[in-house]
C-alpha cells in the first residue's frame, strides 16, 4: 500500500471514530474531559468536588443554619448539564452548589452584566441573569473549572427571605463562593 | 382593613389578648402540637422556597435551549418566552416564582398566629413556657408532623 493511501485510511479510520464519540445517543461518558466533536462542551460536569457533601461546619460558617434541601439540581437545557443540590436557610436564601460543563467563556458570551473576581486563584463569573438583570434578588456565580465550571444559583426573593434581604443575591454568592472554592481539589 | 390578609387580623388580635378560648379542666393544651407546626410550618416555607429556586434556574437556563434541535419544548420564540416568563416575571403575577410567593405567606401567617397564641399561653401558664422551650430547643429541623 502506498504512503498516500495508508494516510487516507488512517484519516477515515480516525473520522469515523470522531463521529462515534460525538453522537447524542452515547450514555453519558465516564470521562469528564471528552469533549463533543461539534460544539467543545464536555459530555460529563467536571470533577473535584461533590457539591452535595459539604461539611455543616463549613455550611454553618457561611450563614448559620445554612443547610442541604431535599431538592436536588439536577438538570439538563440543550447539551449544558448541571448536576448538585440545593441548600437553603429558613426564612433567607437559597442557593445551588451545581456542578456543570457551561464554562466561563459560554457565559461571557451571553454579555450578562455581572463583574469577575478571583476567589483562591480560580476565575468566579458573576452574573445578572434573566430571572433578575439586577442582580439583588437572583444572581449566579461560576466558578471555573476544567471542562466547565462549579455554579452557584443564589435565590434572595425579598417576599420570603425576611432575614437575608437585607444582603444582595450576589453579595452572598461571593460569600458562598468564598468558603467552597477552597475546597475543590487542586488542578480540578 | 384594606389590603390586610386575613391571617393578619386574626395575628392582631392574637397579639392584643383579644382571641380567648375557654376550656373546662378536662382539656389539657397539647404543648407539643404547637412546637410541631411550628416546625412544620418552617419546614413547608423552607421546600417553597427552594421550589422558588428551581423556578428562577428555570428561567435562567432556557438561553441554552437548542431551537434547532427537537427539544422536549417547541422552541419558536413566542413560545420560548411564554415559558420563561411562566417559571418566573410573568407580568400578571401568574409565574410560579410569584405562585409560591402567595402559597409562603399563607403558611408563614399560620405559623405566626399560632407562635402568638403559644406566647399569650406562655404568658399565662409557667408548666406550659417551660415544656414549650425546652421542646423547640431539641426539635430537630424537617417535617415532624405525625403521619
Amino acid at each position: 500500500m502506498g504512503m498516500r493511501t495508508l494516510t487516507t485510511v488512517v484519516v477515515l479510520v480516525g473520522a469515523v471514530m470522531l463521529a462515534g464519540c460525538g453522537s447524542s445517543e452515547d450514555p453519558v461518558a465516564g470521562s469528564p474531559t471528552g469533549t463533543s466533536a461539534a460544539d467543545g462542551i464536555a459530555e460529563d460536569v467536571p470533577t473535584g468536588i461533590d457539591p452535595c457533601d459539604i461539611p455543616p461546619e463549613v455550611l454553618n460558617s457561611i450563614t448559620p443554619g445554612l443547610r442541604k434541601g431535599n431538592l436536588d439540581d439536577n438538570t439538563s437545557r440543550g447539551a449544558i448539564k448541571w448536576r448538585g443540590c440545593r441548600y437553603v436557610v429558613s426564612d433567607g436564601y437559597t442557593t445551588t452548589m451545581s456542578l456543570t460543563n457551561l464554562t466561563l467563556d459560554m457565559l461571557r458570551e451571553k454579555n450578562y452584566p455581572g463583574r469577575e473576581d478571583v476567589v483562591d486563584g480560580r476565575t468566579v463569573l458573576t452574573t445578572h441573569q434573566a430571572s433578575d438583570p439586577t442582580g439583588v434578588e437572583g444572581c449566579v456565580l461560576n466558578v471555573q473549572m476544567q471542562g466547565g465550571s462549579l455554579e452557584f444559583s443564589v435565590d434572595n426573593s425579598h417576599g420570603t427571605s425576611p432575614k437575608t434581604r437585607h444582603l444582595t443575591a450576589c453579595e452572598v454568592g461571593m460569600s458562598v463562593a468564598e468558603k467552597i472554592v477552597p475546597l475543590i481539589e487542586p488542578g480540578a | 382593613m384594606g389590603a390586610e390578609t386575613p391571617m393578619q387580623g386574626l395575628i392582631e388580635s392574637a397579639k392584643n389578648g383579644q382571641l380567648s378560648v375557654s376550656f373546662n379542666d378536662n382539656v389539657y393544651v397539647n404543648v407539643e402540637e404547637f412546637v410541631l407546626i411550628e416546625r412544620d410550618c418552617e419546614a413547608m416555607k423552607d421546600q417553597i422556597k427552594l421550589y422558588q429556586g428551581l423556578a428562577r434556574d428555570i428561567s435562567n437556563r432556557e438561553v441554552w435551549g437548542l431551537g434547532d434541535r427537537s427539544d422536549w419544548i417547541i422552541s419558536t420564540p413566542d413560545l420560548v418566552g411564554k415559558f420563561r416568563s411562566k417559571a418566573q416575571g410573568d407580568p400578571g403575577g401568574n409565574d410560579v416564582h410569584s405562585i409560591l410567593q402567595k402559597h409562603w405567606e399563607i403558611v408563614d401567617g399560620i405559623q405566626q398566629l399560632h407562635r402568638e397564641i403559644a406566647n399569650r399561653y406562655q404568658q399565662a401558664d409557667a408548666e406550659f413556657a417551660a415544656k414549650y422551650t425546652e421542646l423547640m430547643a431539641s426539635v430537630p429541623q424537617g417535617f415532624q408532623g405525625k403521619k
